[in-house]
């Protein structure tokens, strides 16, 4: 990764429903060394209308990470997991499924829909500040993104 | 000869009268069943979406807490610390609760996936649940034999580690000794789990395998009173039967049985 591409802001859309958890999710990431922007939408349909620049999400940026909850209002989290990866102009952005299900059912179907990777949720917050720290450095600092 | 046909007849009725009765009282006795095993079943449901939901809310007071602790770790003085201490506290013993209150109620509804189980590989994976308690009490633990049931290995093992687990804590003032043993019964296999621990009133045998009947408070020894219950439960959703034989200071020893046959 280059010395121009560690500069640029990182643009990360969090699709939580819980404003809790929202909260923390925002103060785990201000909490890292990497800067970013976290956008957030509370249900599975913002989440498509906001990727796809629908209506008032025109000129939403375009993600560079998906923070993506399990149980959303409106349109399921692995529905849009779906959504997102057969759509030609979105399933190259990494989707991280971040959720409080420790289910071997939901593991086993998000990464049939290609999911990029599943994180269980901490019950602990210093734990989530470590997991959050460590998503953030692998997907930003490990890894190579695509560049769009 | 007329007399003697009325008589017949009388009794032939009565017959009749006693077959439809009884008859009419088991159609009765199993309805009473049906409605008994469906409201059973509907507690344990609720049982576990109660124990389900109530982690979502317990996790925000948590995390919350921890936030704040974080957060103003400067500006709090020392009364804070401590009342930050309790919450967290309270909330761990709450969180300690729901998983045994799960636990419990999954023991109670969920399909029974009974396989041969080997009952040595069943001990080892319930020691190994309980590495941190048998390091830190030196416990020393033996075993007969074991054999190869037909049974749940995950309810086994939880039925292993609660019983076990308790062994330990409930230790006396030496090093904790416990012994595990099977024995072939008549159609059934007879567990025990012995130990040399502070032992139990015979008063109290039955009570201790009820839901949340504690002997001894919080701070003396720690738990949520739902090991047994749980054991108790396992147990007999295979059939088997539970009890224990124990004096106050000279040990406890618990006995199980699980049946070889299908019936349940």
């Amino acid at each position: 990764m280059g010395s121009q591409a560690r500069a640029r802001l990182i643009e990360i859309l969090l699709v939580e429903d819980n404003t809790g958890d929202i909260r923390l999710t925002r103060e785990a990431f201000k909490d890292g060394k990497v800067l970013n922007k976290l956008s957030v939408v509370e249900d599975g349909a913002e989440a498509m209308a906001f990727l796809r620049r629908e209506g008032k999400y025109t000129d939403a940026p375009r993600p560079d990470l998906i923070l993506l909850d399990l149980n959303l209002p409106k349109k399921d989290g692995r529905q849009v997991l779906a959504e997102i990866k057969v759509d030609q102009n979105l399933k190259r952005i990494p989707v991280v499924i971040l959720t409080t299900s420790k289910s071997e059912e939901d593991i086993l179907k998000t990464y049939d829909l290609h999911a990029n990777c599943y994180v269980t949720k901490p019950v602990d917050l210093e734990q989530f500040f470590t997991v959050v720290r460590s998503v953030q450095h692998f997907w930003f600092s490990v890894v190579k993104l695509p560049q769009e | 000869m007329a007399a003697l046909g009325k008589a017949r007849g009388r009794i032939l009725a009565g017959m009749y009268q006693g077959i439809a009765e009884l008859e009419g009282l088991e159609t009765e006795r199993k309805r009473l069943e049906e409605a008994l095993r469906r409201s059973n079943q509907e507690l344990e449901h609720f049982a576990y979406i109660a124990s389900h939901d109530l982690q979502e809310p317990l996790r925000m007071v948590a995390s919350y807490t921890q936030l704040l602790a974080r957060r103003y770790k400067d500006k709090l003085d020392a009364d804070a610390d401590e009342f930050i201490y309790y919450i967290e506290n309270g909330v761990s013993r709450m969180r300690a609760l729901i998983d045994s209150l799960l636990v419990y109620s999954r023991v109670g509804t969920s399909a029974l996936t009974l396989e041969l189980t080997d009952c040595e590989a069943v001990l080892d994976c319930a020691l190994t649940n309980l590495k941190v308690a048998v390091s830190e009490s030196g416990a020393v633990i033996t075993h007969a034999p074991l054999p190869t049931v037909m049974a749940d290995a995950l309810q086994l093992t939880q039925v292993f580690q609660n019983l076990i687990g308790n062994a330990i804590k409930f230790r006396g003032k030496g090093l904790p000794r416990i012994h595990i043993a099977a024995e072939l019964g008549e159609n059934e296999w007879l567990f025990s789990v012995r130990d040399n621990g502070i032992g139990i009133d015979p008063q109290y045998r039955d009570r201790i395998f009820e839901i949340s009947q504690r002997l001894h408070s919080r701070t003396e020894y720690p738990g949520t009173g739902l090991g047994l219950a749980i054991c108790k439960k396992a147990v007999e959703r295979h059939g088997g039967r539970i009890w224990v034989e124990s004096e106050p200071g000279k040990g406890a020893t618990f006995y199980f049985t699980i049946p070889m046959t299908g019936d349940r």
